[in-house]
């Protein structure tokens, strides 16, 4: 009987669908509240396959793998949320949840707290948001010189000097961010495991040592490549090299 | 006496009257059929004994008991009618009901069926002339094999998992069988065993097995449920058989043959392990499957729809079938978070018959309400796999409605004391769901960082700031430059004036030299505190001095200074040299105190 029902609910969400992406998006909310999750995620792999996008899309679209028993194509996709929207906090905690249910946990290494901050502080922002800060507060900090320059007053020519200097070091910060969010955008070096299990070999050939097992969801990070394989390092600091198509960047 | 008694079996109205004879018999061997009733009766009528033929009989016999207890007379009598049939053929025959009367009333008898067997073989072949003709099987005085052995008769080899079959022991004897010891069981791995009830007194039945005829008592019969899918062995039953045998002494004495000693002999007897082979249950199971294979039928009920907080609601389920009960899982009912609920209990009443243990099984589930409300309990699906149809079968049970009252005032008073918080208990964890929000989707937006426009982002500021610098450089100049170099060249200028009051103190110029002086002083003043002249006052300097952080001694020393300064200007004084002299080096001192002091 409820195979049923769904068939029909299929049925009819795909006649009164039309190709605008606007409904299409309305027709994988519907199947999404129908539990048709597998079906709604092919509505939302379909429009992603005309290249808009946004990240409410990516979030949407991981959901829907997550609940069809996807988990590497989930984090996949919470992960390129993350990147178009870094402070995307539902996206934010999916991600988290799904890591929970993934099969490997790697220790991180210890770094330096103060590493640490400068780190995600960095991943507060994309490149263009970071790039934007940099020249308001660099506009910000022209104003606060002129203001040193033709304030009467002795305390407002104060004021200007020091926070004009905080603002320019603010946003020589925010360029270096903007520089180094843009580089691993354009270096795409993260990536998800997309295969159940993969094994990680010492050298690009099937007949290396296998280093370790790695488990679908799990993040790493692409050093460098070599014809079909590609050299991979994962959290705890491992490195081996695994085929290009186990893994797909984000 | 006579008279009593007669009076007495006519107040006797339990009249029975029984057919009897065996279920199986050998074809060509005679077998008795006997009429039993319990009262003085007339007028036998009994039906067609076809095919069978009678050899003799009817022959009558009478017996009468009568017996006193405590001091009551019980009269008993029992009259036999025996016929000898002969059958002619093979197969089942129905023998009907035969009537008597009984005190001017008919009575019918019980209807009986008789299963003929073929001949024994054996016994036709060796044409033993000494076989008892009043049993049914001939006694053989070897113990052989195949005089004697048992047999594990499975009722069937490929079954489902979970799905019974019966497994019999059965004696097969054509020897004075006595006794049966040290049986063995096996041990029945990989099954759930239910031992089937048999009579008390066991009986002999006649069966035909591989041509001949045997004696057969069942052993012990059982249910078996195999619990896991492969082949599994049921194991060898040993036991010990005691039988009867006659003597043959070499030497026979007349009296031998009407006095036989016998022997008892032991035999011991095995089966052979017997092998069923498992098929698993179809997959996927569905996810409320109980574990039950058979054939089910399962209701429910509520005790109450409407009640009052605190009170009990108990929820009555009854599974009735036949197949694997006793593994049949519990339905889970979903009771409402906010009710406290209980261990169900459960009460079984099975049989256990060749066809599997039937019955059913009553499970009560109990709840208790704390809060009013209505609150509904969903349906509960049963699913059993359906050994009729191979099948999974579901049940829906209904799903009830409970509306929950305030609970009684007695019951909240003892509990006012405390306060009804409680945490909000987090029941799951799960994903969020999706952005339901018209967003709107977009090409993928270009970087702009490094490009042409990013940079141009900086340097248009900066190139409008260089303009408003360069536009109102005046302005800055008269802020900046001049505040800050009258600043600083405050103390270079009041030293220049001091040189010229030097001057006029060599040259003994009073007036001028004081007016000078004074100049010096004031004009540091105006300076060092970035003030125009026309504000100056003594008392605002003395103000602005201590805003500078200068000692209050000094400022008074300062303020001393200047009205000297002014006072001795204009009075004449006798010692005028010195007093220049003098107050010449205390603004020289006063300055360069003023000038570590007020570093700007």
């Amino acid at each position: 009987m409820k195979r049923i029902i769904k068939l029909v609910v299929v049925i009819l969400l795909t006649v009164v669908g039309s190709t605008k992406a606007d409904n299409q998006l309305q027709k994988a909310a519907d199947l999404y509240a129908a539990q048709l999750y597998e079906e709604a995620a092919e509505v939302y792999a379909h429009i992603l396959e005309t290249n808009k996008i946004s990240p409410e899309l990516y979030y949407n679209y991981a959901n829907a793998c997550y609940k069809s028993g996807q988990l590497g194509k989930a984090v996949l996709n919470y992960e390129r949320a993350l990147a178009l929207r870094p402070n995307y906090e539902d996206a934010k905690f999916n991600l988290a949840f799904v890591n929970t249910q993934i099969v490997d946990k790697i220790e991180l290494i210890d770094t330096f707290f103060l590493t640490q901050w400068f780190q995600s502080l960095g991943k507060l922002y994309t490149a263009n948001q970071w790039g934007v800060i940099s020249v308001i507060s660099f506009v910000v900090a022209l104003m606060l010189a002129l203001l040193y320059v033709f304030a009467s007053h002795r305390s407002w020519r104060k004021v200007g000097f020091f926070s004009g200097l905080v603002f320019l070091v603010i946003s020589f910060v925010a360029l270096s961010y903007s520089f180094s969010q843009q580089r691993k955008s354009e270096e795409r070096a993260e990536a998800i495991v997309m295969v159940g299990s993969m094994s990680v070999k010492s050298a690009p050939d099937d007949s290396g040592t296998e280093l370790f097992v790695l488990h679908e969801g799990t993040k790493v990070v692409i050093k460098s490549s070599l014809s079909d394989w590609l050299e991979i390092r994962i959290a705890d600091g491992h490195v081996g090299w695994v085929k290009t198509s186990q893994i797909e960047r984000i | 006496m006579i008279a009593t008694l007669m009076a007495l079996l006519a107040f006797a109205d339990n009249v029975s009257f029984t057919a009897s004879a065996p279920t199986a018999v050998a074809n060509g061997q005679s077998f008795q059929l006997v009429y039993t009733v319990n009262a003085s009766a007339k007028d036998l009528r009994v039906p067609a004994f076809n095919p069978f033929e009678v050899i003799a009989g009817p022959f009558t016999s009478q017996s009468h008991s009568v017996q006193f207890v405590n001091g009551k007379s019980l009269s008993e009598t029992t009259i036999r009618y025996t016929y000898t049939l002969l059958p002619t053929k093979e197969g089942s025959f129905n023998i009907p009901s035969a009537s008597i009367v009984v005190d001017k009333e008919r009575y019918q008898s019980n209807s009986l069926t008789i299963k003929v067997l073929p001949a024994d073989k054996a016994a036709d072949s060796s044409s033993n002339t000494s076989q008892e003709q009043r049993g049914k099987v001939s006694i053989s005085q070897q113990i052989t094999d195949d005089n004697l052995f048992i047999r594990p008769i499975i009722s069937r080899t490929k079954v489902r998992e979970q799905e019974h079959i019966v497994l019999t022991y059965k004696i097969y004897s054509r020897v004075d069988l006595i006794d049966i010891q040290q049986v063995k069981f096996p041990d029945l791995k990989g099954f759930f065993v239910q031992e089937v009830d048999l009579p008390q007194n066991k009986q002999y039945a006649l069966e035909n097995y591989e041509g001949k005829n045997y004696n057969t008592i069942v052993l012990r019969q059982y249910l078996l449920y195999p619990q896991r899918p492969g082949t599994l062995e049921v194991e060898k039953l040993t036991c010990n058989a005691v039988v009867r045998v006659r003597n043959q002494a070499q030497v026979r004495s007349i009296f031998d043959d009407f006095f036989d000693t016998y022997q008892e002999v032991k035999k011991s007897l095995s089966t052979p392990a017997v092998k069923v082979s498992v098929s698993a249950l179809p997959m996927p199971k569905p996810a409320s499957f109980s574990g039950g294979v058979g054939s089910f039928a399962v209701k429910s009920k509520v005790n109450a729809s409407e009640l009052k907080a605190n009170e009990a609601v108990t929820i009555t389920v009854t599974i009735s079938g036949n197949g694997n009960m006793k593994m049949v899982q519990n339905p889970e009912i979903k009771f409402p978070t906010d009710f406290e609920t209980y261990e169900p209990k459960v009460t079984n009443s099975f049989t256990n018959t060749t066809s599997g243990v039937s019955g059913t099984k009553t499970i009560e589930y109990l709840a208790i309400p704390r809060h009013a409300g209505d609150y509904e309990i969903p349906e509960t699906e049963f699913s059993y796999f359906d050994v009729s149809s191979q099948s999974y079968k579901t049940i829906i049970l209904p799903a009830y409605h409970i509306k929950v009252g305030k609970g009684s005032e007695n019951q909240g008073a003892a509990v006012s004391n405390f306060t009804n918080q409680e945490q909000v208990r987090m029941l799951a964890s799960d994903i969020r769901y999706i952005d339901i929000s018209d967003f709107e989707l977009a090409e993928l937006e270009e970087s702009w960082i490094g490009t042409w426009k990013f940079w141009l982002a900086y340097l248009v500021p900066f190139f409008i700031a260089l303009l408003a610098l360069l536009f109102f450089r005046k302005q800055a100049r008269e802020n900046a430059d001049l505040a800050l170099m009258r600043n600083k060249k405050a103390s270079s200028v009041a030293r220049k004036r001091l040189k010229v009051a030097e001057k006029h103190l060599k040259a003994d110029a009073k007036k001028e030299f004081y007016d000078e002086l004074l100049k010096a002083l004031w004009g540091y003043l105006c300076d060092k505190l970035g003030l125009p002249l026309a504000e100056l006052t003594k008392e605002n300097v003395a103000t602005q001095l201590a805003a500078c952080g200068v000692d209050l001694t000094d400022i008074e020393k300062f303020i001393r200074l200047l009205d000297d300064c002014e006072f001795v200007r204009y009075a004449p004084s006798n010692d005028d040299r010195a007093t220049m002299d003098h107050i010449f080096k205390q603004t020289l001192d006063m300055i360069a105190k003023l000038e570590e002091t007020i570093k700007r």
